[in-house]
């Protein structure tokens, strides 16, 4: 009898050891998105959350068996940077995320130490700029280069010939990266140019302008967000005639409002299907419209994010058929994303670098006709 | 040889011939496959691969050209060029380098590779360069830069691009060479490939048509003289053998068919045997039927007739030709047509038995419209799975005619009984008048006359009284006789009920004898109870009387069910009946015994056998003088 029971037992055990060989397969991958999905900044959260469904959507739709299946969660960290941490801790307790994906580069760098301690590859699909590429190694940015954009709107204003520019800024790293390299290219090129950081919820720039004026600058850079309307109509009601600039982000529908139609006229860089893989970019944007019903109101946001969702899913995808059984997921998925040296994705040919930033997509210059309507800039 | 040896033997053949076959298409589509993987894998890969780098190669160099020679480049150009710089040719180089490694170490590629990536390496860095050197356009109009731009595209781009250029236009030459050789091998593979599928196809054919050729004409000829041979049996002559010579299946399928037309032809007599003997049979039933008192008919499921016998053309006046095919309804009076529900429910029935004519009278019709009573017995039969009906039809004129007789006689018996009982009623009764008269005025006489009757006077007298006394009691009895069931009424009658009630009003006989009497359970019948209690009284004041001085009478009262009747049994142990007087007992006033020795008028057991044969029943007597009697009556139970 005792020997009937360990032999079972024996029996069991080999079963056991037999179905835990089996169960390495990865069956699920949670993926996160922390993003501002309301207060600010919205049209960098809502549209690209979409873009990134609809790309889940159409592998989850066309996987084989032997692909997982990715599941994707939405944490709203309302362009703070204070909120990016909570916001990862949630989706890490309740879905244990292998990936996340955020939008805010403070709430990026917010993440270094965790995403490393958990094991988690995070991806920026906004920004790329020189601070976030000397992150940590688990931190990827598939996205337009923040200093060349801005690089291009200081080369505009030395070509147009204008003498004296301020850049308002919105206090956190992008814009403060953005107004930098602009500093940078006017200053190299001999155009005097005077920097301000403005405050997060400011709207009322009556002062500052009224000094700028009083300093006879002919050139206003706005980088930031939809509170720069007010900004756009007050000089204006000051009677400043000089010309408008503004960062990626100007197509936010309440950053016309807010300025009354001020802002037409600002020229900006700006990233359209014309840019990237024209046909490429057309069909997502078809896809887009029939998964929501209409076209994101400002396109490059969800056009990255698209591109950088697809180049994590094009590797994810071959895990259970590529990843050794010695390997950690996290170091495989970093080595596979660290190796994509050409996809061709909506927004251009896309490569990823050793530092984990990518090159392949380049802003053009646009001159805001309308709400919501764009001119491309000849030179 | 046997046929299912050629058989295999050919099909080894002709898979042998296959089976060389797919051994050849298996190595020339080896072949081909290697050269196609050669294609697939290094050739087309490696064209690929040189045809981007020359487009990009070319854009660059345009792109960088344009850049120096336009100050006003458009943004997208810009953008281009650093894609080129920074995606293209990092990624072109990259696949450069893995294509090379995957290749023979003699290889074009892996021999010039080097040479390639060290060009391309160069243009990016000029490339660089140009793009360092001319951002704004004021860079423009610095002569220094615009030197060194210049310099940079007309010299240093334009050289390292036109080197880059060879390089990979050799490289595309030797591989467009190794393409189409790979192309040309592989059309020749597919090509043998063919001519072996082609050259094996016709041999198998021709080697099929052959063996096909063969065999069917070892098949075909002893199977035409099998055909032959079979017809001749199908014709009757069962005589017939063939002879077909080798030891092959056809061989042994004529030897079959030499038994089977042997024991057809025994089989064929046996069965002719057994038509003889059917026939014999079927002609006995024939002249059964025919000799039938009763008319048959047999009808099929639409009433037409299609069998009648001898009597049937007899009693309805038909030759036999006029009946068959003819509706059986023709035989039947129109207004007794109800027949043809009674055939309709045991077609439906299938099994049932019907008749016509027994409760009720059924008329047949002759030919000459004569209607005559008859009876009618249907019963359903299936001759050869077709439903019919045997009709047997009895002419019952005479019975009908001789039943009326007797009814009438009978009716007149009843009249005639009917009024000598009411003849003895009122004789009986009208007696007693007369006699009552004698016997009072004898009463006067003897009280009033007393004293003036001598004594002989006084014996005639009494000898006068007696005789009317008796005479009155002898009347009594036959107006009981007379009265004997005339008012009386059926109903259920408890035996054991009566033998009490008679046993108690015997009571004082039964203690004064000392009279035993036995009986069991006995049954509740139907029939008349006043007449059946003196029918019981009179068997067992009998059995008391006639006993023997000397012994104690037993009487045992037993009773029989049968079918029909109950049969009731009274036995003593009494003095017996002598054989010559059992059949004068039942005899009205008819006595075996003087008056003195045994009392009584004789009538008791005229009443019984009158009260028994009320119920339909007998009495009769088994005894031995000396021994005791039993007497047996039946009592119907339809009465």
């Amino acid at each position: 009898m005792l020997l009937k029971k360990k032999l079972i037992i024996i029996l069991l055990s080999f079963i056991s050891i037999i179905t835990g060989c089996n169960n390495t397969e990865v069956k699920e991958i949670n993926i996160g998105y922390i993003a501002p999905m309301s207060t600010r900044a919205t049209d960098l959260g809502i549209a690209p959350s979409k873009a990134m469904q609809l790309a889940i959507g159409e592998y989850n739709s066309s996987k084989t068996k032997d692909q997982p299946k990715i599941n994707f969660f939405i944490e709203d960290d309302k362009w703070e940077k204070s909120l990016a941490l909570p916001a990862y801790e949630k989706l890490r307790k309740e879905h244990n995320i292998d990936v996340v994906f955020i939008s805010n580069t403070d709430g990026t760098v917010e993440l270094q130490d965790k995403i490393l301690e958990d094991g988690v590859i995070a991806v920026n699909p906004l920004n790329n700029d020189k601070l976030l590429s000397s992150l940590n190694k688990n931190t990827f940015k598939i996205a337009k280069s923040t200093e060349e954009a801005h690089k291009a709107l200081g080369i505009r204003i030395i070509e147009l010939g204008l003498k004296k520019v301020i850049i308002l800024h919105y206090p956190n790293n992008f814009m403060s990266v953005g107004g930098n390299a602009i500093k940078n290219i006017l200053t190299e090129n001999g155009v005097e140019n005077e920097v301000i950081k403005t405050e997060k919820d400011q709207i009322d720039f009556t002062e500052i302008l009224k000094k700028a004026k009083e300093k006879k600058a002919d050139a206003y850079v706005f980088l930031g967000y939809k509170n720069f309307g007010f900004a756009m109509k007050q000089a204006r009601d000051l009677e400043i005639k000089a010309s408008f600039f503004g960062s990626t982000t100007l197509l936010d529908p309440d950053f016309f409002s807010n300025s009354e139609g001020a802002i037409v006229g600002t020229e900006c860089t700006f990233f359209t299907p014309l840019d990237g893989n024209y046909i490429l970019a057309s069909d997502f944007l078809q896809d887009y419209k029939k998964k929501f019903g209409e076209e994101p109101f400002s396109i490059w946001p969800p056009m990255q994010a698209y591109d950088a969702m697809n180049i994590v899913i094009n590797e994810i995808k071959k895990v259970n058929e590529d990843k050794t059984k010695e390997q950690s997921q996290v170091d495989w998925l970093r080595n596979r994303l660290l190796n994509v040296k050409y996809y061709q994705g909506v927004c251009g040919n896309i490569s990823i670098k050793e530092d984990g930033s990518s090159r392949g997509i380049y802003f053009s210059l646009y001159k805001v006709e309308s709400d919501g309507k764009l001119l491309k800039i000849k030179r | 040889m046997r046929i299912s040896t050629k058989l295999i033997l050919s099909f080894a053949v002709i898979i042998s011939v296959l089976c060389i076959e797919i051994v050849l298409n298996q190595i020339i589509s080896d072949n081909a496959a290697d050269t196609y993987q050669k294609l697939k894998n290094q050739a087309l890969p490696a064209l690929r691969i040189l045809d981007k780098f020359e487009s990009v190669n070319n854009e660059f160099y345009l792109l960088t050209s344009n850049k120096v020679y336009n100050s006003n480049l458009p943004l997208d150009s810009q953008n281009r060029l650093n894609g080129i710089l920074e995606v293209e040719f990092p990624y072109l180089k990259t696949e450069l380098f893995h294509l090379s490694e995957n290749l023979d170490k003699q290889d074009e590629i892996t021999l010039k590779s080097p040479e390639i990536l060290k060009l391309t390496n160069e243009l990016i860095d000029l490339g660089n360069q140009i793009n360092n050197l001319l951002i704004i356009k004021d860079n423009y109009s610095d002569s220094a830069k615009m030197k060194v731009a210049i310099s940079l595209v007309e010299e240093d781009i334009s050289a390292a691009h036109a080197n880059l250029n060879t390089n990979i236009l050799i490289l595309k030459i030797n591989y467009g060479n190794l393409l189409e050789d790979y192309q040309n091998e592989f059309a020749q593979n597919l090509k043998s490939l063919s001519n072996i599928i082609l050259i094996t196809g016709v041999l198998g054919i021709l080697f099929g048509i052959l063996v096909a050729f063969l065999v069917i004409r070892s098949i075909s000829k002893p199977i035409r003289a099998l055909n032959s041979a079979a017809l001749r049996v199908s014709s009757g002559d069962y005589d017939t053998d063939i002879i077909l010579s080798g030891e092959d299946e056809l061989a042994s399928l004529g030897e079959s068919f030499n038994t089977m037309t042997s024991s057809l032809k025994s089989n064929f007599e046996l069965i002719k045997i057994n038509n003889k003997e059917i026939k014999q049979q079927e002609n006995r039933i024939r002249k059964v039927i025919e000799a039938s008192p009763s008319a048959i008919i047999l009808m099929d499921s639409e009433k037409k007739i299609s069998l009648i016998n001898a009597q049937t053309e007899k009693i309805f006046g038909y030759a036999r030709h006029e009946l068959i095919g003819v509706s059986a309804e023709k035989l039947i009076p129109s207004r007794l047509l109800k027949m043809e529900s009674k055939v309709d429910d045991i077609f439906s029935s299938k099994n049932k038995i019907d008749t016509l004519g027994i409760d009720k009278n059924f008329y047949g019709i002759t030919k000459d419209n004569e209607e005559f009573p008859v009876e009618i017995r249907l019963s359903f039969i299936e001759i050869h799975g077709q439903d019919m009906i045997l009709a047997s039809v009895v002419d019952i004129t005479e019975r009908k005619q001789q039943e009326e007789d007797i009814k009438k006689y009978v009716d007149q018996l009843k009249s005639k009984n009917k009024e000598l009982e009411q003849f003895s009623y009122i004789t009986s009764h009208d007696l007693q008048e007369p006699l009552r008269t004698v016997l009072s005025f004898i009463d006067i006489i003897q009280e009033d006359y007393k004293e003036k009757l001598d004594d002989d006077l006084n014996t005639y007298l009494k000898y006068i009284s007696e005789a009317s006394t008796r005479m009155s009691s002898l009347i009594k009895s036959l107006l009981d006789y007379s009265r004997i069931g005339l008012k009386a009424k059926v109903e259920t009658v408890d035996c054991n009920t009566i033998l009490n009630s008679v046993t108690a009003d015997l009571k004082y006989k039964i203690d004064k004898s000392r009279a035993e009497i036995n009986y069991l359970a006995l049954p509740t019948i139907g029939g008349f109870n006043l007449e059946l209690r003196l029918l019981f009284q009179n068997l067992i004041t009998n059995a008391i009387k006639f006993q023997k001085k000397t012994e104690i009478p037993k009487i045992d009262i037993s009773f029989e069910e049968n079918r029909t009747h109950w049969q009731f049994s009274v036995a003593d142990n009494g003095i017996g009946i002598k054989e010559e007087f059992q059949n004068k007992i039942f005899i009205i006033f008819q006595r075996l015994h003087n008056r003195e020795e045994y009392d009584g008028t004789g009538i008791g057991l005229s009443h019984c056998q009158k009260i028994v044969e009320l119920h339909g029943g007998e009495i009769w007597v088994e005894s031995d003088a000396g021994v005791g009697s039993v007497f047996h009556f039946t009592i119907s139970k339809n009465i």
